[in-house]
């Protein structure tokens, strides 16, 4: 007797949810790892050399971590999808909205992570190559003709700097990219796996024991 | 239509199906994607050394890297007549006779102040002028002028193309533009150089016999006018390091030793000369100690790439005459090849000892722009960058700071491209240097009938270009034997197929040129080329080599030798004992607790890619720290006088190779990723002999037995991938009383 008013108040609560948890979960973890992998990666192409690490313990600690932001990411593309196309659209629209908003709200994710971590690089290597300006700069043997930069021209470690920051900008970029069309390939494959199991929808239907009934968005 | 609460799986049989085929479409996709995967990358991430977890991540790490980074090389214009020009074979250095160098005002001394021409403090003696246990004895004394002069690598005239092998147009100093195929004589280059040649001059040393060499900086003198172009230190400062000389601090020639004690500068200065003094001696006075080939170099700190390209480069070789050993006498001692010639002046040349040193350029193409972290220093202000220099068309070309590495697409042999060497029908010994930037050799002897054919007219492009000539139909026909490596004479000799040469090391080998390797004698006019196998299109590592994977097209002659007369022989090929090794103590491995970690890492700073050891750039004023040993501890690199330890250095990988060398006295590999290699193996025959560079393959690590002996002070230890050591892949050490 206890164990069946349980099991209904636990129905309930589930379906009050409007959303498959598991796939959810899913989407989530796939993508968090996913685009873990390139965070890393990118990291170790032009990152600071402060925050070196194996990369496959800084993955999966970093990847970790992600998962709750990609968890919201998902959740609210759902939400989001189903209160934009969930009672007026057919199918295709509905799938393809959803699995657009996933893509762009995860890869959002993605793109302000790998941004930070870029930032963060940014500071220590500024801050390194003041250390660095200290012990190798070299005075230029007088040369004749030689002039000197004109006022106000960005050169030395204002010049390196420059060049630092637009080559996080140009790894921001690229990781970005990489991580859309990840996101892109993994959403499809999932849907692939999942795609009736997405959202549920609620509809009037009274069921002993319910006050709604849901209705889910399938592939299929 | 959409099912209920997951129960349309159910009751729509026709849903089920499709259900299906796309989870089993999905589930196909990723094995399919996985299964591409391991056929397509993993042989690549194998080859490369990359086949690890975090491997995966250093891959894609260095496609980010790719496409991140960009930066362009010239494609240099195509010899049109190679194996034309004679290799240039040294001649020993003239010392400078006592009547003279004793008038000079400040004439070589181990007094106070007299090691080098500065004054007060920062003007040194030498620590040792007499080795403890020797008869005092004068040195030898030589004086190389450090000038500026210019070289030809090629008489041969050439055809200027680009990177798709078409013809291109060119340039000349007066800002003319010549239309593509037109063919053109080169300018020559711009260099640095000891006495003003490349490479710079000879000296044959011998153990016993001090030298002593004033190297006198005459950098600020341009008689000829020559442009100096963007590379070669902004200040023309130099520092000579003799590679690996057991020598003081103060001779050695290492930027830590200068930055705390000398000028104290990055190097010495235009009009300064500096007394460095070689004590031909073996390291704790153990003959079995004793090299056999040095070679010196410039060390100058952040350009020591730029100065050893633009030419500073000399050749000792040390024979031993103790008992005849190895004195340059093919009749006595241990009977290798070489006929000796003593010289009025009192060098002498020893024939059929030759040395060969190789080294790899690229020539302006007038249309690559020139662009990178120096000059956003202010170093090469007249130079204007970033921007082409048709100016320069033909000249040597240098990118200080690349991400992928510099390597050359001409190689040289001792300062000429595509040399040719009329040798006699009799044994050789030659004496090979790799003085390049960082491209590692791997060296074949070949035959063809059909000879040398241009990469461009086989179809080739792009790094496909690099060595310029290919000879499609060469088989080995000779083998060499090996019997030195750079920490001396071997145990015994080994005889090879091929071997690979990487950047500072030396590697000295027999070869008969009175028969092949199937017994059938050599005649008059054969031909035989010296043939490089390994594939490397950048300063990473190689692609192909016969070690991971062969590419049997790639096959570029290097040196043309031509079989000429016979000629007396008393030399024989070495088939036994060479040079007893130092034995390892019985407790060695009792050191491995508490023995110096250092791990040179790939990290990023300014934009570009910078080269590290245990997270840090080099400082030059103080020593660096082991990474935490297993026993606890993070020791400073200082070692006692006297002691031995056991040094590991890491490659911290990123799928690159590193040539690692510790200055002032050799080593030995006592274990290689973990696996005791006392007794050598296949792969790595000289892990049994000594040697003062560790050869890193990507992901490796090595521990060195290493000895602390006879001097005190501050020394370094880098990488020999000069664009790493610039770039500050470098750490101090010292010696303690």
């Amino acid at each position: 007797m206890l164990i069946n008013h349980v099991r209904q108040r636990l129905s309930v609560l589930q379906d009050r949810q409007k959303v498959w948890w598991m796939t959810v979960a899913v989407f989530a973890i796939v993508m968090a790892y996913a685009d873990g992998f390139w965070v890393t990666s990118l990291q170790g192409a032009v990152g600071a050399i402060e925050r070196r690490q194996p990369p496959l313990g800084r993955w999966l600690r970093d990847s970790t971590l992600m998962v709750p932001l990609y968890l919201l990411a998902v959740l609210a593309a759902l939400l989001m999808a189903r209160r934009l196309v969930g009672q007026r659209h057919g199918k295709v629209v509905k799938f393809g909205t959803t699995a657009l908003l996933i893509v762009l709200l995860s890869s959002a994710v993605a793109t302000a992570e790998v941004a930070t971590s870029s930032a963060y690089d940014y500071h220590l290597q500024t801050r390194h190559l003041e250390l660095q300006h200290v012990s190798h700069t070299t005075l230029v043997a007088a040369q004749p003709g030689s002039t000197q930069a004109a006022a106000g021209t960005c050169t030395g470690t204002c010049a390196i700097q420059r060049n630092t920051f637009n080559m996080h900008l140009r790894a921001v970029m690229y990781g970005s990219m990489m991580m859309l069309i990840t996101n892109l390939v993994l959403v499809m494959w999932v849907l692939a796996l999942r795609g009736n199991r997405l959202w549920r929808q609620c509809v009037r239907s009274p069921l002993p024991g319910a006050s709604v009934a849901l209705q889910e968005l399938s592939l299929v | 239509m959409d099912g209920i609460d997951g129960a349309s799986d159910v009751h729509e049989p026709q849903q089920v199906h499709r259900r299906a085929f796309l989870k089993i479409g999905a589930v196909g996709t990723a094995a399919l994607a996985v299964g591409a995967a391991g056929s397509l990358i993993v042989p690549d991430l194998k080859r490369r050394g990359l086949w690890t977890p975090d491997g995966l991540f250093d891959a894609a790490s260095i496609a980010f890297a790719n496409a991140i980074y960009t930066e362009a090389f010239p494609t240099s214009p195509l010899i049109l007549t190679p194996f034309r020009d004679e290799l240039a074979v040294p001649k020993a250095l003239a010392p400078v006779p006592k009547s003279e160098f004793s008038g000079w005002a400040k004439p070589p001394g181990p007094g106070d102040g007299q090691q080098n021409s500065l004054s007060g403090n920062n003007s040194e003696r030498h620590q040792i002028w007499t080795p403890p246990g020797n008869m005092p004895v004068d040195p030898v004394v030589y004086h190389i002028k450090v000038q500026v002069n210019q070289h030809a690598f090629t008489s041969s005239q050439v055809l200027p193309i680009d990177q798709f092998g078409k013809p291109a147009a060119s340039f000349d100093s007066t800002g003319k533009t010549f239309r593509a195929g037109t063919v053109r004589t080169l300018p020559k280059s711009t260099i640095y150089g000891f006495n003003g040649t490349f490479p710079g001059p000879m000296i044959n040393a011998e153990y016993g016999r001090p030298c002593l060499v004033r190297f006198e900086n005459q950098l600020d003198q341009n008689p000829l006018n020559l442009d100096r172009q963007d590379f070669g230190a902004p200040d023309w400062s130099f520092l000579t390091h003799l590679h690996n000389g057991h020598t003081a601090p103060e001779s050695d020639g290492n930027p830590h030793y200068t930055m705390t004690k000398g000028p104290p500068a990055h190097g010495y200065s235009p009009q300064i000369w500096v007394d460095n003094l070689y004590l031909n001696w073996p390291a704790g006075g153990d003959d079995r100690e004793k090299q056999s080939f040095f070679w010196f170099h410039d060390h100058r700190m952040d350009h020591t790439g730029s100065n050893v390209y633009k030419g500073m480069v000399g050749l000792y070789p040390i024979y031993d005459p103790k008992n005849g050993m190895d004195m340059g006498d093919e009749r006595q001692g241990l009977r290798l090849p070489g006929v000796r010639t003593n010289n009025p002046d009192g060098s002498f040349d020893v024939a059929y000892d030759i040395p060969l040193a190789f080294y790899d350029c690229r020539l302006d193409d007038g249309v690559t722009i020139h662009q990178d972290i120096h000059d956003a220093q202010g170093e090469f202000p007249l130079a204007g960058n970033p921007r082409k220099h048709p100016e320069w068309w033909g000249k040597s070309f240098y990118k200080h700071f690349p991400n992928h590495g510099f390597v050359g697409d001409i190689f040289t042999v001792n300062g000429t491209a595509y040399p040719v060497l009329e040798v006699k029908r009799r044994k050789y010994r030659f004496r090979f240097l790799d003085a390049s930037i960082a491209r590692i050799y791997e060296f074949k002897l070949m035959s063809s009938t059909q000879g040398p054919k241009s990469a461009v007219s086989l179809g080739f492009s792009g790094s496909e270009l690099q060595g310029q000539y290919r000879i499609p139909d060469a088989q080995q026909c000779m083998k060499f034997t090996q019997i030195a490596s750079d920490g001396g004479l071997l145990p015994a000799p080994i005889t090879r197929d091929s071997f690979e040469l990487w950047p500072a090391k030396r590697r000295e080998f027999v070869i008969d040129f009175t028969k092949y390797q199937d017994g059938t004698p050599t005649t008059k006019g054969d031909v035989i080329y010296l043939t490089n196998v390994m594939k490397m299109p950048d300063g990473r590592m190689w692609t192909n080599s016969s070690r991971t994977a062969p590419d049997p097209r790639y096959k570029v002659p290097m040196l043309k030798f031509v079989i000429g007369d016979n000629a007396p022989d008393d030399s024989v090929t070495p088939s036994g004992l060479l040079r007893e090794i130092p034995p390892l103590p019985a407790n060695w491995d009792t050191l491995m607790d508490n023995r110096l970690i250092f791990e040179v890492q790939r990290g990023n700073a300014a934009g570009e890619i910078e080269w590290l050891i245990n997270g840090q750039n080099f400082d030059p004023t103080r020593v660096a720290n082991s990474l935490k040993n297993p026993a606890g501890h993070t020791l400073p690199a200082s070692q006692p006088r006297g002691s031995f330890n056991l040094w590991e250095i890491r490659n911290g990988g990123g799928g690159w190779v590193h040539p690692f060398h510790l200055h002032m006295e050799e080593h030995r590999v006592v274990m290689r990723n973990g696996k005791d290699v006392t007794t050598a193996g296949p792969a790595h025959p000289e892990d049994a002999s000594r040697e003062d560079l560790a050869a890193l393959d990507p992901s490796e690590s090595v521990i060195l037995y290493r000895g602390f002996r006879d001097f005190v002070g501050p020394y370094v230890a880098h990488c020999h991938n000069l664009a790493h050591e610039d770039h500050a892949m470098m750490f101090g050490w010292e010696i303690t009383p």
